[in-house]
């Protein structure tokens, strides 16, 4: 690459992450999304504060049944007679949740295992890596609906059918990624210095190895977000009368002829999280590495 | 060539036993009992006992497990607890359809995508080009059952053009079919878009126009061929997600497919049905990637040496090089 | 202007820049050069200095946006190359000028043989079928010594040596008056590097092309070229004939080049180096661009910009010394 030996200028040298934080903060949509999603999750986690669930979210009222949206119903009311701008509110709290949730322990778990095949190798990865092509060839949405059939829909369950369909992909991407920041020659000269194993995974291997994965992490939360309505537009995700975006969009599917706007709402909700979380997402993704950035 | 396919076929089949044990363990290990389900709660103790026996859920889980596979290896899938019909008609019945959104959503996809992703590139920081930034991240955004309500509000329910149920006629594919490309249209051309520049950048790129290529060359010749290779990979792995999306799509269009079936037989822990829609689909995904993995090789001349025969590919040269004096 | 008649390429003044989110890049500042047919100029400088941009704007290839190249002249074989069409400059590229890259393990289409992609360069200058070109490219494949029989490999399948024997097969085949070789050898072992210098001097006598040698290695300037320019922040600030620069290195820049040099005839205890780096090109410095690296710096090359000063018929150097601004200093060779 010839030409970017003039096209770059020299820089001082700083810290990967005050360096990232300096380019993401000089990426408009990614400030925009990181502000987007701060006001869903402070509206949707504060919720408790002001909104009283048996009362403002499952009370059905007889009065007012699918109405257009009015002064007291902003966003109008769903087949119950129930607010439908509350309904999305709480549905958010419980959609973030699990998906943060299953995230975190997809990552978490993944990351180590993944860890563990690439720097162990030989017999711990074949044995990890034919486990994952087994769960990998079982298409996830299938995986997850037989998983979350098999147990009951809670939301903890919903967490652990998430988290198991996560997992392979995460181990298989970050073992990958290990092996070829292992082959690099610092992790020799570590080692060569006597630093313990554990030492340099830990210190040395990962975080060369996952600054790539995080962007892809934190857009994963959006397809997680996704996965969940999708489950409970299907039926076998958050159960009835406890309000989920997928759920409301499957309720609201019998009214399309009259009532649009009991599935339009809802929609926009998913919408406007997952362009959010996709927003920061691509952001982290030109900040950790400049040279997709165009 | 052939031997690579057997060879990448015979890999398949360790993992469609664990595939095999893991679900029917899973789902037999799970509360509730079949035979209860599909006779109702009210049937007599006799009728269970004779239902239990009719399809052998008599006897201890392994040896159900083994009977399976058994009935399998002489190439029966079994037959329904809840529809008493033969499974694999069953599958007769509903695989197409599965077939046509899955595989039918990948290839529209990519035969839009792909011209598309190219021009974006070509155009890139047009207006055009952003102006399908945004619409690219709306419609990878959208849910496609939410897409699917509006578009069944549209075109079936204000205009009246497209039946919104069923999946008889061709007419009944275009709501589907649309609703699972429309947001990999958007993702996939941006991504074409982002492979063509990643590699226009590359030095052979340079070396291509300093030879003194067109523009056009240098673009299809030259960038378009390199750019497809981690687009094909990308293909592979997606065909797992719109067979996924199909479940869904099914159920919101009311098409009788295989995710529906296999949806509905979760539900009521009929187990050769479960099995059948699992296995199934695992294998049309395995085989979809060993196609991709394929069209890799037609591509990448790196790739394709893994295929053909030490022997052979010296022939091949001797072939070639007699050919061109 | 007789001698200019003979000037196979003039290129005048030529300034790069890049306009970047960070700011504007200064790759190339006045960079003026002339070569004779036949002639071989050594282009010289380190990492950064504008070499390669300075070549890849001979070809018209530097991408813009984000680049922007201007120069009061650029004539190539009596033509001046800044007022070509995209297509008929296309008609220039490898068949009057061509480049060979730094890279070899880059430089080629992983997905052509490498026949295909000598018989393409071909094809784009010469009305041949694709046949005729495939027996052409086979047949310049054995000049630069590779077998016949691997000719239809692809590029994988080559090591190093014989991937920069291809480039230079593809930059050959249009029979070019004008070669560029951005570092043709640096990417190479040095047993390879050698057969590859021996392969263009040999070239360059049978078929008398010219060629600009981009290299920081003063080593093959002295085995290949004619003339010498240096280069230092996207200028040149020093040129002349070889032996000038050789000999009588005059300006503090290429002096501190030579003197990083080892050298087995003189027995010195340590290899001097220059110290500091080459600036930011997006950040020059005010004045002579070398003077804070520079030891013969004294306040008024941080103020005044040096001329390019004319020290012998034909040797340049660019610096306030020659121009009396700086009494009481002189270059001393290699020190």
């Amino acid at each position: 690459m010839g030409q970017t030996e003039a096209v770059r200028p020299h820089r001082k040298k700083r810290s990967l992450w005050t360096d990232a934080w300096t380019r993401m903060r000089r990426n408009r949509s990614a400030v925009i999304g990181m502000a987007m999603f701060a006001i869903i999750l402070l509206a949707c986690f504060l919720s408790p504060f002001y909104l009283n669930y048996e009362t403002n979210v499952i009370q059905p009222d007889l009065e007012a049944i699918r109405q257009l949206p009015t002064e007291r119903h902003v966003l109008g009311t769903d087949e119950l007679g129930r607010d439908i701008l509350n309904r999305i509110i709480w549905g958010g709290r419980t959609s973030i949740s699990i998906a943060l949730a299953a995230t975190v322990f997809s990552s978490v778990l993944g990351i180590i295992i993944g860890a563990v095949a690439a720097y162990y190798g030989n017999v711990i990865d074949s044995v990890i890596m034919r486990v994952a092509d087994v769960f990998m060839a079982i298409p996830s949405m299938l995986l997850m609906i037989t998983l979350v059939s098999v147990m009951q829909p809670t939301a903890s369950n919903l967490v652990i059918a998430m988290s198991v369909s996560g997992i392979p992909g995460i181990a298989r991407i970050v073992r990958g990624q290990m092996l070829s920041v292992m082959r690099n020659e610092y992790i020799d000269a570590v080692k060569g210095m006597g630093a313990g194993s554990l030492r340099i995974v830990v210190q040395h291997a990962l975080p060369n190895a996952l600054s790539p994965l995080i962007s892809q992490i934190v857009s994963s939360v959006a397809g997680e977000i996704m996965a969940i309505s999708g489950l409970s537009f299907i039926g076998i995700g958050i159960q009835a009368p406890a309000p989920e975006w997928g759920a409301m969009l499957a309720a609201g599917r019998n009214y399309i002829r009259d009532q649009p706007y009991l599935t339009t709402f809802p929609g926009i909700a998913i919408v406007l999280t997952v362009v959010s979380l996709t927003l920061l997402g691509d952001g982290l993704r030109d900040a950790l590495d400049p040279r997709m950035k165009r | 060539m052939i031997r690579y396919i057997f060879k990448r076929l015979l890999q398949m089949i360790p993992i469609l036993i664990a595939v095999s044990i893991i679900v029917f363990f899973m789902v037999g290990l799970s509360p509730g009992d079949p035979a209860k389900i599909a006779l109702g709660m009210n049937a007599k103790e006799e009728t269970v006992a004779a239902f239990k026996a009719e399809y052998g859920l008599d006897q201890p889980l392994g040896m159900q497990y083994l009977n399976y596979m058994g009935g399998l290896l002489r190439g029966s899938l079994g037959k329904s607890y809840t529809t008493k019909q033969y499974v694999a008609n069953m599958i007769a019945v509903r695989l197409m359809a599965t077939v046509i959104i899955a595989f039918g959503s990948l290839i529209l996809t990519y035969l839009i995508a792909i011209p598309l992703g190219v021009l974006l590139a070509v155009k890139q920081n047009s207006w055009f080009d952003n102006i399908s930034r945004v619409l690219a991240l709306m419609m990878s955004s959208m849910p496609s059952f939410w897409l699917g309500l509006l578009l069944i509000l549209l075109f079936s329910v204000k205009l009246g053009l497209l039946p919104s149920n069923g999946f008889d006629t061709p007419a009944h594919w275009i709501l589907p079919l649309c609703c699972s490309c429309f947001g990999s249209w958007g993702g996939s051309s941006r991504y074409i878009r982002n492979m063509v520049l990643e590699t226009i950048r590359q030095d052979y790129i340079r070396m291509a126009r300093a030879k003194g290529c067109p523009e056009r060359v240098v673009l299809f010749r030259h960038a378009l061929r390199n750019a497809l290779m981690p687009l094909i990979t990308s293909i592979g792995m997606n065909i797992g997600t719109f067979f996924g999306g199909s479940v869904i799509l099914e159920q919101l269009f009311g098409i009788n497919g295989m995710g529906k079936m296999t949806l509905d037989a979760l539900r009521q822990k009929d187990v050769p049905t479960i099995m059948a829609g699992v296995l199934i689909s695992t294998v049309l995904i395995a085989v979809g990637n060993l196609l991709a993995d394929l069209c890799y090789g037609l591509v990448d001349p790196r790739i394709r040496s893994i295929y053909s025969h030490p022997r052979k590919r010296k022939l091949k040269k001797e072939v070639a090089v007699s050919g061109a004096n | 202007m007789e001698n200019d008649r003979d000037k196979l390429l003039d290129v005048q003044d030529l300034t790069v820049r890049f306009y970047t989110d960070d700011g504007v890049v200064h790759a190339v500042n006045g960079v003026s050069l002339s070569l004779a047919e036949g002639e071989t100029l050594g282009l010289v400088g380190e990492t950064g200095a504008g070499k390669t941009t300075t070549a890849l704007a001979i070809l018209g290839l530097v991408p813009s946006p984000p680049g922007k190249t201007e120069s009061s002249a650029t004539i190539f074989d009596r033509q001046d190359l800044r007022l070509l069409k995209e297509s008929e400059y296309r008609k220039v590229r490898g068949n009057k000028i061509s480049m060979i890259f730094q890279d070899p393990m880059t430089s080629l289409n992983p997905t052509m043989t490498v026949t295909e992609q000598i018989a393409e360069a071909i094809r784009n200058h010469r009305n041949i079928t694709r046949q005729e070109a495939k027996v052409e490219a086979v047949k310049m494949l054995e000049t630069v010594r590779i077998p016949a029989d691997r000719a239809f490999e692809y590029p994988h399948q080559f090591s190093g040596g014989m991937k920069q024997r291809v480039v230079i097969a593809i930059a050959l085949a249009c029979n070019p008056k004008l070669l560029i070789a951005d570092e043709p050898t640096t990417a190479l072992d040095v047993t390879i590097q050698a057969q590859v210098l021996e392969l263009m001097k040999e070239l360059k006598n049978k078929l008398n092309t010219a060629i600009v040698m981009i290299t920081h290695d003063l080593g093959i300037v002295s085995e290949i070229c004619d003339k010498v320019a240096i280069m230092y922040a996207g200028e040149i600030v020093e040129s002349g004939s070889l032996e000038q620069i050789y000999d009588n290195p005059r300006h503090p820049y290429t002096n501190g080049l030579f003197g990083s040099l080892p050298d087995i005839e003189k027995d010195v205890e340590f290899l001097s180096s220059i110290e500091g780096m080459m600036p930011d090109p997006a950040d020059l410095p005010v004045g002579c661009k070398f003077h804070p690296r520079c030891k013969y710096a004294r306040p008024v090359c941080s103020e005044q910009i040096p001329n390019n000063n004319e020290i012998e018929p034909g040797h340049f150097a660019r610096c306030l010394i020659y121009e009396g601004k700086l009494p009481g200093q002189e270059v001393k060779k290699y020190v």
